[in-house]
């Protein structure tokens, strides 16, 4: 387990999709967790639409994880020394698809979402 | 002993005299009458009315209706044994507004009846009323007369006042038959300096005069039977004594400028009269009978010395009024705390913005209940239903069941049947916010604004609604909300446990947006009936204003005031009562002397408005303390029910004169004492009393039988006045007991009043063979072609005396 979270080299292509896959769990769970917790803590006496405030919380909740990402990501150089990151080879860059997956996607993911929530609270909309 | 009295007008000038008189009695003693006098106005022009004193009108108005003049002909023809002097139908169809100058018309009015009344009995009834009134006054003032005393007053030019007026002798006669005297006070033209157009008028002087002449001659007399039953058959004359006046003066001064001033001096006259001079003309009336110096027919010449302190009053009070009510209609400025501020549109649409979502938050609230049951826990409830499934069907087609207009057992059909009740609530607030505008700034435009801005703030609402795809139309609204049934069972967030929360919300969102759409009407009514004024909305206490309400308020409180000059016809207004009083004061063909303590009129004004200012601290009067702490919303609207004008005019105008009264801001003037300083110029004044108003061909010579004497307040300074008067060889008035008479109350005036008689008018009026003419004679160029001479003299003549 520990070489799936904290080695960041390529070995083959089976086990690069098998890291990429538990990330991408791992995220979606830890994920639920801080919505879950959040959805209870924050907001609960907004007046605004319940949905609103739900979206609203779920964008927090994507903030909320992306902050410990980058905690994680420092973990994990930190661990692995900075002698092994190796920027120019292209090699590197397939030991880290997984962490780059889901950095890539949560970015997309919280303006996707911030697009949508601007979308129903748009002043011409009836929903 | 004061003496019971009865004064009746005849017609528009018996009216314009009454209230002369009734306005000379309010100067002198700020009471319209005494209470042993009754004013009775018997008039055939429905749109004339008595114009009161500040303090209101004591003028009791009988009209006598000349609708359905046929039918009325055919009546009495019928009733009254087919009298000769009834008119053709035809000739009394073409009358126009009231009697139309056709004396049969005015005696028809008076005789007949139609839908609006019996005329007859009215005025039998009223005079009747005013003589129990006098009499019971009389029966509890051990001071008073036993017998009462009529006069009846009126212009012999007319088609009323000449026509009825010999009836009106007999008919009080009739009525009052213990009557001590009876006396006619008539106005003449005066002498024509061109008679063309004017023919009607001497034409029906001379006709009066003619008929008059008949029955005071004892070998005829007045044979009629009366609507009433009553048949009369009657020797004596209608009155113990005409008294006819005119404009002209007899020694030839400029005749008096205006008819105003000939009803002044007859209104001045009749109150002499009822103040106190009457007893004393009597005693010397009563010895000049009996040594024939008088007859039947008599004059009058009167001129007077006067402090005008009541127009002085009267004239700051109208400018204090206009100026009062000028912040009304202040289009830029209003007073807060007696400070000026400009009105502020911009503020004022951005607070209505915020003031209306408020109503609209509170109109909403009230839709939430429908008979106690409250909406909204029945929606958290059949949200629950829903997501535990224990509805039947699906949650879509349930949640369109719940708002759909198609069905009338859901929530749709509950707030539709309660929207009156979220009307009330936006009448009401709307209201109230123009209400406390108008209570707080005074200010017409500033509370038109107030109603303008939220009905903008409704129109952008609206607006919005329309935007988001919502209208008053079920179809739409049965679309629209399939789709939002439709979203409610997407993304339900059961996985997070809100999903009670979030289905609860969206119902509720699907609830509020069925309140917008059963409002729009609701809305878009209020709209119309604010800003056009198509329908009537009613909150529950209160009428919702209209823009018109007060478009029509500042266009006439402007023509009131004198801003503009769009005032109706005959409307009273402090430009025009200013103009009066100024044209008053500056008439220099009355015979009455105006004199001051600064010599100027303008300088007491200006001096009166200054003590004012000084006594009242130099505050500015609030309306709600002048209207006597009313809603000035509830006032105005009132007032603008009744007679707008006459209304506020008096209304106003008594609540500054009484301030000015109160304050003391204007000193009484001893005119005894500034004829002594200005004597020559107070003999002339003097002396255009013994000129009568009437040009007669014949010299009056001065006779102690008849009334002479001077009046004032007091008789040792009615002495001194004569003193002076006699130091200067001047002798008219003589210094005897006759010769003075003390009204103690009358203040700032001293009267001169000599009368004249004996003298016949059909013989000796100087100008009588004029009047003969116009009266004989058809005018050529009538605008009727079809008048014959014997149809032009019949509308002359009213009763059957050739």
């Amino acid at each position: 387990m520990e070489n799936i979270f904290f080695d960041i080299g390529y070995t083959s292509l089976t086990d690069l999709l098998f890291k990429v896959i538990a990330f991408l769990l791992v995220s979606g769970l830890l994920l639920y967790v801080i919505y879950l917790a959040l959805t209870k803590i924050i907001f609960r006496k907004n007046k605004h639409r319940k949905e609103i405030n739900l979206r609203l919380v779920f964008l927090w909740t994507i903030f909320a994880y992306f902050i410990l990402f980058n905690v994680y990501i420092f973990v994990l150089f930190y661990r692995n020394g900075i002698d092994s990151l190796h920027w120019t080879n292209a090699k590197f860059y397939l030991g880290i698809i997984a962490h780059l997956t889901i950095y890539i996607g949560l970015l997309a993911y919280f303006f996707i979402k911030s697009h949508s929530l601007k979308k129903i609270i748009n002043e011409k909309s009836i929903n | 002993m004061a003496t019971p009295t009865i004064i009746i007008g005849i017609g528009t000038s018996g009216l314009y005299t009454l209230e002369n008189a009734q306005r000379f009695y309010y100067e002198t003693y700020k009471t319209n009458k005494p209470r042993n006098v009754e004013f009775i106005y018997i008039e055939t022009n429905e749109s004339n009315r008595p114009v009161g004193t500040p303090i209101g009108n004591d003028i009791t108005r009988v009209y006598i209706s000349l609708d359905n003049m046929a039918e009325m002909i055919a009546e009495l023809k019928t009733s009254c044994n087919n009298p000769s002097w009834v008119p053709e139908s035809r000739v009394v169809l073409a009358a126009g507004l009231g009697a139309g100058g056709i004396r049969a018309c005015g005696r028809l009015a008076m005789w007949g009846r139609n839908q609006k009344g019996d005329n007859f009995g009215n005025v039998i009834n009223a005079i009747t009323n005013a003589y129990a009134k006098v009499m019971h006054i009389n029966n509890n003032d051990a001071n008073l007369a036993a017998q009462p005393t009529v006069f009846v007053t009126g212009s012999l030019t007319g088609g009323t006042g000449a026509g009825v007026f010999i009836d009106m002798g007999y008919l009080v006669r009739h009525i009052i038959q213990n009557a001590k005297d009876i006396y006619g006070l008539f106005l003449l033209p005066q002498e024509p300096k061109v008679i063309r157009g004017f023919e009607v008028m001497y034409g029906n002087a001379y006709g009066a005069i003619k008929d008059l002449e008949h029955y005071n001659k004892v070998e005829n007399n007045y044979k009629e039977k009366w609507p009433n039953g009553f048949t009369k058959d009657l020797e004596a004359p209608p009155y113990e004594l005409v008294q006819f006046i005119s404009q002209d003066y007899q020694d030839g001064a400029p005749a008096i400028s205006t008819l105003s001033g000939l009803y002044k001096m007859a209104g001045l006259y009749l109150f002499l009269n009822i103040a106190g001079i009457y007893e004393k003309r009597r005693e010397r009336l009563v010895d000049a009978a009996g040594n024939s110096l008088i007859g039947k027919y008599g004059t009058f010449g009167l001129s007077a010395i006067q402090f005008p302190k009541d127009q002085i009053q009267e004239l700051v009070s109208s400018q204090l009024s206009i100026e009062l009510l000028h912040r009304l209609t202040e289009s830029t400025e209003y007073y807060l705390n007696g400070q000026k501020r400009p009105i502020s549109r911009a503020s004022i649409k951005q607070s209505m913005a915020v003031v209306f979502d408020g109503i609209l938050e509170s109109a909403f609230a009230t839709l939430n209940t429908v008979e106690a049951r409250d909406l909204l826990v029945s929606i958290d409830k059949d949200s629950t239903r829903i997501n535990k499934g224990e509805i039947k069907g699906s949650p879509v087609e349930f949640i369109i069941g719940m708002f759909t207009s198609t069905r009338n057992d859901n929530y749709h059909a509950m707030v539709n049947n309660n929207i009156k009740s979220a009307l009330n609530v936006f009448v009401d607030n709307i209201y109230q916010q123009v209400d406390n505008a108008m209570e707080s700034t005074e200010n017409l435009y500033y509370a038109k604004y107030v109603l303008e801005d939220i009905v903008e703030s409704i129109e952008r609402t609206l607006s919005y609604w329309k935007s988001i795809g919502l209208s008053s139309q079920t179809q739409n609204w049965d679309n629209e909300l399939r789709k939002l049934a439709i979203g409610c069972t997407k993304s339900t967030y059961k996985s997070v446990f809100e999903h009670d929360a979030v289905l609860k919300d969206r119902l509720n969102t699907i609830f509020e947006l069925m309140k917008m759409h059963l409002s729009i009407r609701v809305l878009v009514d209020i709209c119309k009936h604010v800003r056009e004024g198509q329908i009537k909305l009613e909150g529950s206490n209160h009428e919702l204003p209209k823009l018109q309400f007060f478009d029509e308020l500042i266009k006439k409180l402007n023509a009131l005031i004198g801003k503009t000059d769009e005032l109706e016809n005959g409307s009273i207004s402090f430009a025009r009562r200013l103009n009066d009083i100024k044209g008053d004061i500056n008439d220099t063909t009355l015979p009455i002397l105006r004199v001051y303590p600064s010599n100027s009129f303008s300088k007491e004004c200006e001096k009166a408005k200054e003590t004012y200012t000084q006594r009242s601290g130099g505050n500015v009067r609030s309306i709600t303390e002048v209207i006597q702490q009313q809603n000035i919303l509830n006032y105005l609207k009132q007032k603008q029910g009744g007679k707008f004008n006459e209304e506020i005019y008096l209304d106003f105008l008594k609540a500054f004169r009484l301030k000015v009264d109160t304050l003391n801001c204007i000193e009484d003037f001893n005119i005894a004492s500034y004829i002594r300083n200005s004597t020559e110029e107070s003999i002339r004044t003097a002396r255009k009393a013994t000129s009568p108003f009437l040009k007669i061909n014949r010299v009056f010579t001065p006779s102690p039988y008849l009334p002479r004497f001077v009046v004032g307040d007091d008789t040792n300074e009615i002495t001194d006045v004569l003193t002076a008067f006699r130091n200067q060889n001047y002798n008219d008035f003589p210094d005897t007991i006759d010769g003075k008479k003390e009204l103690t109350d009358l203040k700032n005036i001293v009267v001169f009043y000599d009368e004249k008689g004996n003298f016949i008018p059909i013989t000796d009026l100087s100008y009588i063979n004029l009047m003969k003419d116009a009266y004989t004679n058809v005018p050529s160029g009538l605008a009727d072609e079809n008048i014959t001479s014997e149809r032009w003299k019949n509308n002359r003549s009213a009763y059957t005396t050739n």
